[in-house]
């Protein structure tokens, strides 16, 4: 319990940044790190959860991100059988291609750098929800993190 | 197993995927407008907060880049300086001199726009703004500062409204150069200033030449938006290109005008 209102209020925090601070997708990059660290069912809850807060937050149409988010999450386990999830190798691409997808859909144009620079993000975030959701990793017996 | 578990986990995913078209369906149907004035009511202050903190910060860090220049800087502004102090006593002369034109032969006066106010909330590709819907914003009003031109509103919210700078990728503004009055279009680099395109090769373009709006495209004639940095003319090329220094910080602004009318 007391972790989750620890991650709510990460997503809440990322999700102002956002909003006031930079075009980078911060609460994407926290979804995805959930999706790899947490459970299916928790990972499509927190999607869930964190697109209503981000198109809240932002204001955006409610329902988009989340909407956004869960296809995230599904195909990030779906793939997750075929690839360890944990290895930057196949996270990153992942990655990559989730913020490029969000942006097409939220009718951002493409720049290849700011994709890229947004996706290196991921170096930052991973580390801070790995450390706040370590009792869930546990749990979940997932992967440690690999190079 | 855990394409097992995904496959357990199909129907909470299809459910909370239903609970999401529905919220944009409900959204398209402003059905969750009560809401959202009511969640702005929250969101607003704190979203002014993070804004205005982060704006202190980057004006706290600047001295960083500041400190090596910094002499020069100094030296180039004691320079301007002097020279505006100059122009601001010819400003002053040719005002007078206008006005007294101006009752003699009974010209109209200019144009009196009216402005609205509105404070900044963020900066991320768009400004936002705290004005909406309910304070009148339509989609397509220009926002400017003192007479420069700041973007267009582009999304309107009830209580907030994203407006498109100058410097945005798809923001295409017909300008021409104050003093040559060469004519182009103003493209934004995203995030790597603004450039001047589609200048054909007969046309003179000046460095420090101030480029200002032509009246299309839906912007007020006469506003200013940058000033020439740098010119590339190639002969073999249909247009030559300038690259164009904005005469605001946009990262700075606190304050813009909506023009009303």
């Amino acid at each position: 319990m007391g972790k989750n209102i620890v991650l709510l209020s990460l997503i809440i925090l990322l999700s102002f940044a956002q909003a006031t601070m930079t075009s980078a997708n911060l609460v994407l990059l926290a979804i995805v790190s959930f999706g790899v660290l947490f459970s299916v069912r928790a990972g499509l809850v927190w999607a869930f959860l964190a697109g209503v807060v981000l198109d809240i937050i932002v204001g955006k149409n409610l329902g988009f991100s989340s909407l956004i988010f869960l296809l995230t999450i599904l195909l990030l386990n779906l793939y997750k059988t075929k690839f360890k999830a944990a290895n930057f190798f196949y996270l990153l691409p992942f990655t990559f291609l989730s913020v490029w997808f969000y942006n097409l859909s939220a009718g951002v144009p493409f720049v290849f750098l700011n994709v890229v620079l947004t996706t290196a993000l991921l170096f930052l975030i991973w580390p801070v929800i790995g450390f706040l959701g370590y009792q869930k990793i546990k749990d979940n017996l997932q992967l440690p993190l690999k190079l | 197993m855990g394409r097992e578990s995904v496959l357990k986990s199909l129907p909470q995913f299809l459910f909370l995927v239903l609970i999401s078209l529905l919220l944009i369906f409900l959204e398209n149907f402003n059905l969750l407008n009560p809401f959202h004035v009511l969640a702005d009511k929250g969101i607003k202050p704190v979203k002014l907060f993070f804004y205005r903190n982060q704006q202190q910060v980057v004006n706290s860090l600047s001295f960083i880049s500041f400190w090596r220049s910094g002499e020069q800087k100094i030296k180039n502004l004691e320079q301007r300086n002097r020279e505006l102090l100059v122009e601001a006593q010819k400003a002053k002369a040719l005002e007078e001199e206008n006005r007294t034109i101006r009752i003699q032969i009974g010209a109209p006066l200019p144009l009196s726009w009216q402005l609205q106010p509105a404070q900044t909330l963020g900066k991320t590709r768009y400004l936002t703004i705290d004005q909406g819907e309910k304070e009148g914003v339509k989609t397509g009003q220009v926002a400017i500062l003192k007479n420069i031109l700041v973007g267009k509103v582009i999304k309107v919210e009830s209580h907030e409204s994203q407006i498109e700078l100058p410097t945005d990728p798809e923001s295409k503004i017909p300008v021409q150069a104050d003093k040559t009055h060469a004519r182009g279009l103003l493209s934004g680099q995203f995030g790597r200033g603004l450039s001047l395109e589609k200048v054909t090769q007969d046309e003179s373009l000046r460095t420090d030449d101030l480029v200002q709006t032509t009246g299309e495209s839906g912007y007020p004639k006469d506003l200013l938006v940058g000033k020439i940095s740098w010119v590339e003319k190639n002969e073999s090329e249909v247009f030559q290109k300038a690259g164009i220094e904005p005469l605001l910080n946009y990262e700075e602004l606190e304050i813009v005008f909506l023009i009303r009318n």
